[in-house]
């Protein structure tokens, strides 16, 4: 009679022992997920932001759009307004944030009618941040390099050298459009080093990119006095050819 | 039937008996007195923790699954969101720009199937999300609000990861249905009046840019640095300098002075002309120096005092070529020949030369002293300049012919019927109000602004100079105020009787001006709150226009005398701004709209940005 409390007492310690690792590893399991989930949607947000926020800025008063190397720098800093985690050392994954200025021109030069175009890189920009008071861990000095974008398809491959713009692309040539608008790439990429799940899968890769068009529009009869094409996303007083952490392409 | 019926309608009856057992249950076996309690009590203990879990197992997976569905749900939305924004405000921009080319174009439909393309290229893919129908993109252009609005709406499904494990309905969905939309607004071609405002005062009547003012130097004679032509001279430098042989003081002994008197404004004149010191008077007597032959080719003596004929008193159509800079400088102490200097301490002893350390410079003002003349040209530098257009520009000019260009650009608008324009100058020149007011050029009925674009463009010629010399010709505030008060404030731009109305600035930014009621001239940066109530809000009682400034700068001249005063207010404190730069910047609305120009070249530029900028516009989200 005396030996059985102390047995009985042992399964259900058997048990919990058991169970707990299963209940541990969901517990940690749904934290991990949620904490990406999380992330994915932060990054998503803070490429929507800087796209935004850069394209307001390029707005010169006389129809133009240019950005200067600070105000590029500006807006790619709100990766820290949309995202705490990224901003602050509890997430320590690889993160970077780039702005790069795609422009399209003629694949035939010269060409005037039903043209189809090649979209080129102007200019890519990272955000340089090294690790310190305001960030935490440093930030990649990943860029889109100078070299003409393969257009994919809408929701094709992801990459540096990709922009998914090619319906877009067609549906210019076939509407005749002499001028199509340069946009801003956002890229904002961090990776997430989950606890558990990666046991399964690895690191979690999150990439953003936001694809913005020009927002201004100019009247047509009072052409800028310059000869700099009044749609591209040029740079103004303040070059960013002279930016180490930015790449001009022409 | 009856039973049943309640036992579905009230389950809580039916959880109540349940525990009512339950409860009993429990009496039972955990009463005292029985024997089996133990053993009880070890049948319930058994398995309990697998049971516990099976049971807590369900809502576990579900607020699992909840929470990553959740994470799904919320980063789709994010990007369809984002896809919706870009595309319409591609779609307006697409729009606007195909209507300002062409009104009459398919714009409504390039802008929708911009928008279109636009928001699956943004989109890209998404995981677990499926857009059910295309966007759609509604643009429309509002012809009264003068308006193009761009609205995408979306709607599609998002999978969930465990809707298809519970497939309850009331428990999970198997798929979540999302929707939303973006507006974007781009105002266009609304009814916009330019109120131009040109500075016609002196100091605009300088050479333009380098090679004019070369040109002007080469026309022009040599002068004492430090001294103008034709003005009563300052003793307080050139005296003092030419009674120690160099070096400045600023007190001249009494031994300086002539014949006791002391040399002051009204005794001394250094009369423009022939290099430096001819014909000067003395106690206000003109001392006209028979022995002086006059250069070949000229006629009369153009001393400010001169009595003589009319018709003698014009500007030499050529300088003694001594006297005359080629090379932009001048050798020091060479007035000319036939050159005199005063030496007032002795009786005038005419015919010596100055001292040959005396600094000269070229002049390249063309400042205004003479209303009349023979040709049509007045008797001082600005008729000269005048006489030799084809290699002499003023800044002046320039800014007449900017100004034409701006009025041409809106005539050539596709929306040029909806755009008005008015010229203003500072103060009427020629009139009691030549030291303050302004003058209205164009138009010349009543209405502040109109478009005959023909008579307004060549109106802008007749922003003239003042014609008195040396006159305080430039009172902003007074300016500001009075213009302020002639004109009705700003609309939305929607209606002909409402334009939105801007004010184009030109000016160096110099103020002078008497103290009102006493002849105390003041100099100096403008006050920039005499713009406040053009720039304030309709609302909060002000015009409501935007003021755009565009500040032409000085630049070195090679005399220092003609610019001494403004160069002081004129030139950069520790580094930053000058005084003049700081004050014109916050008169404009915003720092964008604040301009700088120091050429020719600049100045065109810089009206036609204004003017680009006052007609352009910006998309913006509105939903």
């Amino acid at each position: 009679m005396s030996t059985q409390p102390r047995a009985r007492a042992a399964v259900a310690a058997m048990e919990f022992a058991i169970l707990a690792p299963v209940m541990a590893l969901l517990l940690i399991g749904v934290f991990d997920l949620g904490k990406a989930a999380i992330l994915w949607e932060q990054v998503w947000s803070a490429s929507r932001s800087i796209s935004e926020s850069a394209s307001t800025l390029a707005i010169q008063p006389d129809g133009t759009t240019s950005l200067t190397q600070n105000q590029a720098q500006q807006a790619l800093s709100l990766v820290f307004a949309e995202s705490p985690w990224i901003a602050s050392n509890i997430e320590t994954g690889p993160r970077s944030a780039v702005l790069t200025s795609v422009s399209y021109s003629p694949s035939v030069a010269g060409c005037t009618t039903q043209c189809s175009y090649v979209a080129v890189v102007e200019w890519s920009k990272y955000y340089q941040c090294s690790a310190g008071t305001i960030c935490k861990v440093a930030f990649k000095p990943d860029l889109r390099p100078c070299v003409t974008l393969t257009q994919v398809r809408a929701g094709g491959p992801r990459s540096l050298t990709t922009v998914p713009t090619r319906e877009l692309s067609e549906a210019l040539q076939r509407q005749n459009v002499t001028q199509p608008d340069p946009f801003l790439i956002a890229d904002v990429r961090y990776t997430f080093k989950p606890w558990f799940y990666n046991l399964f899968t690895g690191d979690i890769a999150l990439w953003a990119s936001s694809f913005w068009p020009v927002r201004i529009v100019q009247s047509a009869a009072v052409p800028p006095p310059n000869t700099v094409p009044w749609t591209t996303y040029g740079t103004a007083t303040n070059p960013i050819t002279s930016d180490p952490t930015a790449v001009q392409c022409s | 039937m009856l039973l049943r019926h309640r036992r579905h309608i009230n389950p809580s009856a039916r959880r109540q008996s349940w525990l009512f057992k339950q409860r009993l249950r429990a009496r039972s076996t955990l009463h005292p007195d029985s024997v089996d309690v133990e053993r009880a009590l070890s049948a319930n203990r058994r398995g309990a923790t697998s049971v516990l879990f099976a049971i807590a197992l369900l809502p576990l997976m579900m607020i699992v699954g909840l929470t990553i569905d959740y994470g799904f749900y919320s980063e789709a939305q994010t990007q369809l969101d984002m896809a919706a924004d870009s595309s319409a405000i591609n779609a307006a921009r697409i729009a606007a720009a195909g209507w300002q080319v062409s009104p009459g174009s398919n714009y409504i439909q390039q802008g929708a199937a911009a928008g279109k393309q636009w928001f699956y290229a943004q989109l890209g893919s998404v995981p677990q999300a499926k857009v059910v129908n295309p966007p759609r993109v509604d643009v429309s252009y509002n012809a009264n609000l003068r308006q193009v609005t761009a609205k995408v709406s979306y709607d599609g499904i998002i999978g969930t990861h465990f809707g298809g494990i519970f497939p309850v309905h009331w428990t999970y969905w198997p798929n979540l249905g999302v929707s939303g939309s973006a507006t974007a607004v781009i105002s266009i071609a609304s009814y916009v009046e330019v109120m131009m405002l040109l500075d016609n005062s002196s100091s605009m009547l300088i050479a333009a840019d380098e090679k004019s003012t070369r040109a002007m130097q080469e026309l022009t004679p040599c002068s004492a640095q430090g001294a103008q032509e034709g003005q009563p001279f300052d003793y307080n430098y050139s005296w003092a300098y030419l009674q120690t042989g160099g070096g400045w003081i600023t007190n001249p002994p009494a031994s300086a002075y002539s014949n006791s008197v002391a040399p002051n404004s009204n005794n001394i004149h250094i009369p423009w002309g022939y290099g430096i010191f001819l014909y000067p008077d003395v106690n206000g007597v003109v001392q006209k120096a028979t022995d002086i032959t006059p250069p070949a080719g000229t006629v009369g003596r153009c001393d400010q005092n001169f009595t003589g004929l009319a018709n003698e008193c014009r500007y030499p159509t050529a300088f003694l070529s001594k006297s005359v800079s080629t090379t932009g400088t001048c050798v020091n102490g060479l007035g000319g020949p036939g050159s005199v200097m005063v030496y007032p301490n002795t009786t005038i002893p005419q015919g010596i030369k100055p001292p040959g350390n005396m600094p000269q410079a070229p002049c390249a003002f063309a400042c205004h002293n003479q209303p009349t003349g023979a040709n049509g040209y007045s008797n001082d530098y600005y008729g000269l300049a005048l006489q030799n257009k084809a290699t002499v520009t003023l800044r002046y000019q320039v800014m007449q012919d900017a100004a034409a260009d701006v009025i041409s650009a809106m005539q050539n608008s596709t929306s040029g019927s909806q755009l008005s324009v008015g010229v203003y100058q500072f103060n009427a020149p020629g009139t009691s109000n030549e030291t303050s007011g302004f003058l209205k050029v164009y138009p010349t009925t009543a209405a502040e602004a109109s478009n005959d674009w023909a008579t307004a463009e060549s109106l802008t010629q007749n922003v003239a100079p003042p014609q008195t010399d040396d006159l305080p010709d430039t009172n902003f505030e007074n300016a500001m105020t009075l213009l302020g008060n002639s004109v009705t404030a700003a609309g939305s731009g929607a209606t002909a009787a409402g334009p939105l109305k801007n004010l184009f600035i030109v000016t160096d930014g110099m103020d002078d001006y008497y103290l009102p009621g006493t002849t105390t001239r003041v100099q100096g940066p403008i006050t920039p709150a005499a713009c406040n109530y053009f720039k304030a809000p309709v609302a909060q009682g002000g015009l409501g226009y935007t003021v755009y400034v565009l500040y032409t700068k000085y630049f070195p001249l090679p005399n220092p005398y003609y610019l001494q005063n403004d160069k002081m207010s004129a030139e950069s404190v520790g580094g930053g701004p000058s005084p003049i730069e700081a004050a014109m910047q916050a008169c404009a609305s915003t720092p964008k709209d604040f301009y700088e120009a120091d050429n020719s070249n600049g100045i065109y530029t810089s009206l036609k940005k204004m003017l680009a900028a006052a007609l352009g516009t910006a998309g913006r989200l509105s939903d």
